[in-house]
């Protein structure tokens, strides 16, 4: 492979690299936004408690996207190792 | 006159611009803004077990910060520690950076206060290290050597950009400080009986000795050692609380519902907050702020290649998230068990005002030793986050000021040393005189509005210079100005300014957190300048994000030689 092929495939697996990185954060984005629907009447439905008499589904979806976030860079270090 | 003589002087004029509108703010605050403090900060009994802990903290740092100056000979090692921090270390410290005062005294109090919105903050500082991986992390290691500004002035025209920068750190540092100072001050007020003033000289007393000798790897070891500590004691808390409800949340929840006036509206949105435009201005100053924080940045050089900087940034958003977990806990059992204590309320209002309900709430499931330990952690905390502060405002005049533009990047290496010490001690003392004017105002929403600096300041020149070819040296400045000044009126005439600060009766805008504004209004100033942009260093600027493509991804520093300035 010469040096022109060699830096043509190298800008292709960083044009693959960005692509993943933009599909991560807009997935992350996506997910960070149901906050904001939380104080919307989409997301009212939250508001009564789930699998317990208090704890409600808005305190769920809150600790439940601290796990994945966590999760989230979990994957993407292993998909990119 | 010449170039460089004008460049250093329009920096020079940046950064004091940035801190005379702070110190104008603070001046203002002072004259108007008595009363902001929530209940009365009554001088405390003298607590032995308090002074002992704090006092072990001291003493050991302070030895580290000795052993520290022995292995700090050089400005890199002033700056990153030479780069010789693990990613598991680097990590640590970074969480024991980010997780602030704000984060611990302030989100329990506004939990106390509000219920679930508090925890509004908790995500959004949890969200910004998701992206930090993802977008900026790999691309700010390969590029940078000691600051932020390093990496965009390795594409970018270098003089013109550092000022950019520097004016950028300095603002998003000096903001963040007085946040830190003024809990520091409250929190020793509370504790020791000591004046507010007396506190506050105290912080900035230690961290000059801390990061003047010990640099970067003695504020590294302070920052691990508070983070461990932080994390032991909100899970001892949480422990305890969830011990009191018998390892029942939905009891301690039901416990919360009973004793706060608000009843079942604490558990759901609504309470502090109805609009959601109001709430995603907050979740995105505080997410893309976190991207623009230079202090956090910064630390993305100290360990020594990329997999250690991933590594860093995913224990620490691992160690983060764990803390915040314990904190929706400590925040609900402090509406649990506190309203049942009525000795802790003067007037209605908690003594200490609603930042200290976290020590209160120490106090309660521990006694005098977990008070003791958590007020400790507390101060230990502040001086972390402060220690990590000034570092990042000491390289950015010394490397990025003094040896990039006006040294033309070719320092005398003993001179950049003694002006990275001196300005260390320069800003201990303003962070000192800023302690003290800002004393009167919530420290939560003073640790938001440094984050909204950095989301449309920073942030944006970062991202668009390491991501679009098209970005020239214009277009950045025009977009990093821009961006500041959006900012900054906005948030004098939003409500936490223009009506508390002030004192008029409506806002004239409705928001504290403008970023969702104008981090879009910087992002698009300099994608038009860009565009618009036809001069010939335009040109250089496009054909250096190409030729600096390959070493962004893979680290090589061929391309770095072909970069134009």
């Amino acid at each position: 492979m010469d040096q022109q092929q060699q830096e043509h495939q190298q800008r292709r697996d960083i044009a693959a690299n960005v692509r993943q990185r933009f599909i991560f954060t807009g997935v992350f984005l996506l997910f960070y936004s149901t906050v904001v629907a939380l104080y919307t009447d989409a997301g009212s439905w939250l508001s009564r408690p789930y699998f317990s008499d208090h704890i409600s589904g808005a305190l769920w979806l809150i600790a439940g996207l601290i796990v994945l976030f966590v999760a989230m860079e979990k994957l993407f270090l292993h998909l990119r190792k | 006159m010449s170039h460089s003589a004008t460049t250093a002087r329009s920096a020079a004029t940046t950064v004091f611009a940035a801190v005379a509108l702070l110190a104008a703010l603070a001046t203002s605050s002072l004259a108007t803004a008595a009363g902001a403090v929530e209940g009365a900060v009554e001088q405390q009994p003298v607590n032995t077990t308090a002074i002992v802990m704090f006092m072990i903290f001291v003493v050991s740092t302070l030895g580290i910060s000795y052993w520290s100056s022995k292995q700090t000979r050089s400005s890199s090692d002033f700056y990153t520690a030479g780069g010789n921090i693990s990613g598991v270390q680097n990590g640590t410290a970074i969480a024991g950076d980010f997780m602030s005062a704000a984060s611990f005294l302030g989100i329990s109090g506004l939990m106390f206060a509000y219920g679930f919105d508090g925890l509004i903050f908790a995500i959004g500082a949890m969200a910004g290290w998701p992206m930090l991986l993802f977008l900026l992390a790999k691309r700010i290691r390969n590029m940078g050597s000691y600051t932020f500004t390093d990496v965009v002035s390795l594409r970018l025209q270098r003089d013109k950009i550092r000022v950019v920068g520097i004016g950028g750190t300095i603002t998003v540092v000096v903001m963040y400080l007085i946040a830190q100072m003024v809990g520091a001050g409250k929190l020793i007020q509370l504790l020791f009986g000591l004046p507010y003033e007396t506190a506050v000289i105290t912080v900035g007393v230690l961290v000059i000795a801390y990061v003047t000798f010990g640099g970067m790897l003695a504020t590294t070891w302070v920052q691990i050692i508070k983070a461990v500590l932080l994390l032991s004691g909100a899970t001892i808390i949480a422990f305890l609380v969830l011990l009191e409800a018998g390892f029942s949340f939905d009891a301690v929840l039901a416990g919360a519902v009973a004793n706060h006036p608000r009843g079942e509206a604490i558990l759901n949105p609504g309470v502090l907050y109805n609009d959601p435009i109001q709430v995603a201005t907050v979740l995105v100053s505080m997410a893309f702020g976190i991207l623009g924080l230079p202090h956090i940045l910064m630390r993305l050089f100290t360990v020594a290649n990329i997999k250690e900087a991933k590594q860093s940034v995913f224990v620490a958003s691992t160690l983060i998230g764990y803390f915040y977990l314990a904190l929706i806990i400590i925040g609900f059992g402090t509406i649990y068990l506190l309203y049942q204590q009525p000795e802790l309320f003067v007037d209605g209002k908690i003594i200490g005002g609603g930042n200290m309900v976290a020590i209160h709430l120490a106090n309660a499931v521990g006694g005098d030793l977990l008070m003791g330990f958590m007020s400790a952690v507390a101060f230990a905390t502040i001086l972390a986050v402060v220690a990590g502060l000034t570092v990042s405002g000491a390289a950015a005049i010394s490397h990025d000021l003094y040896a990039g533009i006006i040294c033309k990047g070719e320092p005398d290496a003993a001179t950049e040393l003694r002006i990275t010490r001196i300005t260390t001690v320069a800003i201990g003392i303003i962070a000192i005189a800023l302690g003290i004017l800002f004393q009167k105002e919530n420290v939560a929403f003073l640790a938001a509005m440094p984050m909204v600096v950095a989301a449309s300041v920073n942030f944006p020149v970062l991202f668009m210079a390491l991501f679009w070819a098209g970005t020239t040296t214009r277009g950045a400045i025009w977009g990093a100005v821009i961006g500041l000044i959006a900012s900054v009126v906005l948030i004098v005439i939003g409500p936490q300014v223009w009506v508390s600060v002030l004192g008029n009766e409506q806002a004239l805008f409705p928001y504290n957190y403008p970023a969702l504004f104008t981090m879009p209004i910087a992002f698009a100033v300099t994608y038009l300048v860009s565009k618009a942009d036809r001069s010939e260093r335009a040109a250089i600027d496009r054909q250096n994000y190409h030729d600096l493509l390959i070493r962004s991804e893979y680290g090589t520093d061929q391309a770095l030689e072909v970069a134009k300035h």
